[in-house]
């Protein structure tokens, strides 16, 4: 056991006494002497220096901490972008008990606008991280690898954000493409993993505030300390970076974005290709919906007042056609008309009341969604609809024949279709 | 400073505990092994496989071409003499294989007729053709205009 006497400068070596607080300053005491040099960027920049020397040199430049900064803050932001974009999906697909019947229904194109943002986001981001660990890579080759319990526990979380971050990227990208080849359920480890990500994002911030203030701007004292023969070197690798960025944007975001439809060249789906022009998740013969069902299909409303109703009694009753459109959890998205009987009016025949939460039932045999719940806020929109026909024709089996639903910003998964039993839950 | 760091490191480290037990106990009882093991996996395949071989493409790249047509400037940046039109070229090239590559193996499997539609590799193909016609144009222009401009920062002789 030491005991600690005379405090010293921090500065690396160096046994001065540090600087006495001015009079009447607050918080903490100085840390380091008057020596114009021993200052906590000094001490940064001797540690690290010391630590050179005994790892393998990478010749190659801009491996530096202005790059990992610049660089960092684009895929910082992307990474938080996608986080609460993630968040948002995650709310209105599970929403908490207390916010269940309040979800907002408005903009109609909300859902569309983030989980569109969410993939975009995603994909703009491999481009930054790839960038981004190409810069910081010599730093993994740091010697002595573990430099007491301090040192260990910042690598391990630096191997808690890489890792998550990139398997995060991954898991994304394979389910776009409707491809699980891992063991567990995508959902639940996506879900999981976005706070891990950005939890060791916040803490990667944390540890290294001192370096990315020093080497924010153009001109801090860090930049400054960096040959100045890299920084045009610097500069056409953030363009090229930057080009890689815009490329994998321009040629997937038509999936969502309408206006690069025609470039939509990598994107996992096409918004007008599909029947009656727009993409199908799953076909009635992958939800294993009977042609006796749909054949002897009622609609059944349970309620206070619970009735039932053929297809040709629905059809007469008053109907709406609303322009919504139809946003998958995998990024694409896709506006349609939609014409159907307002879901309030239903309700409304069978005395539900306002604040009613309602189960709606699929005549769905296979696969996740078949039982689905609404909230207040969305059961009493005058846009929720039982749709019978898109964009002028009657639904095909594969868009929900006999009927589906659609509603206002909402997670794709949840505009149940094959729709046989509506119960209001109270 | 100092408190913004305490306030960051430790709003960090308790959106890390959430994650944490949100995968332990909110998802089946063998998952954790599993993800930990495909953690593991991407850095390995990260660090070890794609890495490397970027590093190397660098090597193989850089030297031999400042050989070929001159570092551009005294400075040595390289920028002015092209290589980097040729590097943005390869990272253009790349990120977008990259982005394919999922599709590709995919292509036909796709879970019913509206599901990967597009014929991705001649898409993929026509984009690489693309990047390198674009980066054919720019790499003279970059050398000319690298040796009208001096890069900022470069000393005059
Ligand atoms: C999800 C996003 C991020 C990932 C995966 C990531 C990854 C890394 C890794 C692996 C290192 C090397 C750590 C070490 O010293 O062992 C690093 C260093 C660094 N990062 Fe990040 N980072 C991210 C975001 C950011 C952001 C947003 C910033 C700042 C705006 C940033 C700034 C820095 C700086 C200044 C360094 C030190 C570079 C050096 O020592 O040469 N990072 N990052």
């Amino acid at each position: 056991m030491t005991v600690e006497t005379v405090p010293t400068c921090a500065y690396p070596g160096c046994t001065n006494a540090p600087e006495p607080p001015a009079p009447g300053a607050q918080g903490p005491a100085p840390r380091y002497c008057r020596h114009p040099e021993h200052n906590a960027l000094g001490a940064i920049r001797i540690s690290r220096a010391k630590r050179q020397q005994r790892k393998p040199r990478f010749r190659g430049q801009l491996h530096d901490p202005r790059t990992a900064t610049v660089i960092g803050r684009w895929l910082g932001a992307a990474v938080l972008v996608c986080f609460v974009t993630g968040v948002v999906s995650h709310v209105l697909q599970e929403p908490p008990g207390a916010v269940a019947d309040r979800l907002p229904t408005r903009p109609v194109w909300g859902y569309r606008f983030s989980q569109g943002l969410h993939v975009a986001s995603g994909i703009a981001a491999v481009p930054l991280l790839l960038a981004k660990l190409w810069a910081v890579y010599p730093r993994l080759f740091v010697f002595p690898p573990v430099q007491g319990v301090r040192h260990a526990l910042e690598r391990f979380s630096v191997a808690v954000l890489v890792s998550s971050v990139l398997l995060e990227l991954f898991l994304g990208l394979l389910n776009i493409v409707q491809w699980y080849p891992w063991p567990f359920s995508f959902r639940q480890v996506h879900w999981a993993l976005a706070w891990v990500m950005v939890g060791a994002l916040l803490l990667h911030l944390a540890v290294k505030a001192p370096l990315i203030a020093a080497h924010w701007r153009h001109r801090s004292p860090g930049t400054r300390q960096l040959p100045a023969g890299d920084a045009p070197d610097r500069r056409s690798l953030l363009l090229g970076v930057g080009a890689a960025v815009g490329a994998v944007t321009v040629v997937t975001a038509g999936q969502a974005f309408t206006p690069l439809r025609p470039l939509n060249l990598l994107a996992p789906r096409q918004p007008d290709h599909g029947s009656q022009g727009l993409p199908i998740n799953r076909t009635a013969a992958q939800a294993r919906v009977s042609a006796t069902a749909v054949r002897d299909w009622q609609l059944r409303v349970a309620g206070p007042r619970p009735y039932t109703l053929t297809l040709s009694e629905l059809a007469r009753l008053p109907q709406h056609t609303e322009e919504l459109p139809i946003a998958c959890v995998e990024g694409w998205s896709a506006s349609a008309h939609w014409e159907g009987v307002r879901v309030r009016d239903l309700l409304d025949r069978a005395g539900a009341p306002h604040d009613a939460r309602l189960r709606i039932v699929s005549l769905q045999r296979a696969g996740a969604y078949g039982v689905t719940e609404m909230g207040a806020s969305y059961a009493r929109d005058p846009l929720t609809l039982l749709a019978l026909r898109v964009n002028g024709r009657v639904l095909s089996a594969d868009h929900g024949y006999p009927a589906r639903i659609i509603a206002p910003n909402r997670p794709g998964v949840l505009q149940t279709k094959w729709v046989s039993r509506i119960e209001v839950l109270t | 400073m100092t408190a913004l760091r305490w306030t960051l490191g430790t709003a960090g480290a308790v959106l890390l505990g959430i994650g944490g037990w949100l995968l332990v106990t909110e998802t089946r009882e063998d998952t954790v092994p599993q993800v930990l093991l495909w953690l593991a996996g991407a850095v390995a395949v990260h660090d070890g496989l794609l890495v490397p071989l970027v590093l190397l493409a660098g090597l193989a790249l850089r030297r031999p071409y400042h050989n070929a047509y001159g570092k551009g400037d005294a400075a040595g940046a390289g920028a002015s003499s092209g290589y980097g039109v040729l590097r943005g070229g390869l990272i253009v090239g790349g990120c977008l294989t990259l982005i394919a590559l999922p599709l590709l193996l995919r292509q036909g499997q796709g879970r019913n007729p509206t599901a990967l539609p597009l014929d991705y590799a001649t898409n993929w193909q026509l984009l690489l053709a693309v990047t390198f016609a674009v980066t054919l144009a720019l790499l003279p222009v970059r050398r000319l205009w690298g040796l009208a401009r001096r890069p900022r920062g470069t000393p005059r002789e």
